[in-house]
């Protein structure tokens, strides 16, 4: 490399980090975000919201699969996924990236909307892997908390048989003293849909 | 199968160039929640298309389509404290607790349905007209759905 080349990326890295400290609304534009809802309407106004936000490169599917199907063709940086869908869950989504061998991006930073707060839901989107959950009605300054979080805070990806995705302990504890979950068997399998994919 | 933890990815930091939470500046979220609300305007008739699809599934006698019922209130639940109906939320939160699980051609009291559906309705309707009895409206829904629930 020339120095003239090492000047200009310097100059385009000083230039796009500046950019994003400056402005008002593009600290994050240079994020790729993929939403999954069937809900059009829900769609629409996580978009505006992320906009609100400075994000210019937002993708929409309609259910996990479709999902799936679009994170293998293009590389997104964060999933902000509905939970119930009717064709494939946000659940079945975030097994199928976390666990899959034809995952596109098993460590992607996965959001969770739901209107569903039970606890044993919560815990279900826990232990498939989400980073972070949200509920719904949704506002503008809850959605950027997590972003915040997955960006900020990211946590230790766990590998084992029983799970697969961020470290469940948010805090480190030493002297923890409990069940050692992962190394519980657990069985899983491909769903149909990307059994199917080539 | 020995469990493999890796350390953290610190890599959508390094792409923004740094702390997301320190670059968001006073007035953002803001800017952020009009951008939302300006949304909301355009998603409000399709919240009321979803009103009017579940009065009408609710009003059906014999009352045997549960499931396309909870879809339309699994929807206005979802969407209805974003575009400035919060009670209609929470009536819709009753009439999901109510549905899920519920079979197509499963026994259910469909008066109950129906009343639920209608308190939606004036949730929609009339929000700001009586708020002290329209709360009082989503606590019996709520107390008659745990009814119907534990029976």
């Amino acid at each position: 490399m020339t120095t003239a080349q090492a000047l200009d990326l310097s100059a385009a890295h000083w230039l796009l980090h500046a950019g994003n400290r400056i402005g008002a609304t593009i600290i994050l534009h240079a994020l790729k975000v993929l939403i999954v809802d069937d809900n059009v309407p829900m769609r629409t106004l996580l978009v505006a919201m992320l906009r609100g936000f400075g994000l210019r490169d937002i993708g929409e599917a309609a259910d996990g699969e479709h999902a799936f199907r679009e994170l293998r063709t293009k590389p997104y940086d964060i999933v902000i996924t509905d939970l119930a869908m009717p064709s494939s869950s946000g659940i079945e989504l975030c097994h199928a990236l976390r666990r899959s061998p034809k995952s596109p991006a098993p460590q992607i930073p996965i959001i969770l909307v739901t209107a569903h707060t039970e606890r044993d839901r919560v815990l279900a989107a826990r232990d498939a892997g989400v980073n972070e959950v949200v509920t719904k009605p949704l506002s503008a300054r809850t959605l950027v908390e997590r972003l915040c979080a997955v960006i900020d805070e990211p946590r230790a990806f766990v590998q084992s048989a029983a799970y697969v995705g961020p470290c469940r302990r948010r805090r480190a504890d030493p002297n923890y003293r409990g069940p050692k979950r992962r190394r519980n068997e657990t069985d899983f399998r491909d769903t149909d849909w990307v059994v199917e994919l080539d | 199968m020995t469990p493999i933890v890796s350390p953290p990815d610190r890599r959508l930091q390094r792409k923004i160039g740094g702390s997301a939470r320190a670059m968001i500046k006073p007035g953002q979220i803001e800017a952020a929640e009009a951008a939302l609300r300006e949304a909301a305007k355009g998603v409000r008739p399709q919240v009321m298309d979803a009103l009017a699809a579940s009065e009408t599934l609710a009003r059906q006698r014999p009352f045997n389509a549960p499931r396309q019922l909870y879809e339309h209130a699994h929807a206005i639940r979802g969407l209805a404290g974003m575009c400035g109906y919060p009670k209609l939320g929470r009536i819709a939160v009753a009439m999901c607790k109510l549905l899920d699980g519920v079979d197509d051609g499963a026994a259910i009291d469909a008066n109950l349905v129906t009343s639920i559906a209608v308190a939606m309705i004036h949730a929609a309707r009339e929000p700001d007209r009586d708020p002290a009895m329209l709360d009082e409206l989503i606590a019996a829904c709520h107390e008659a759905v745990e009814q119907a629930k534990a029976v």
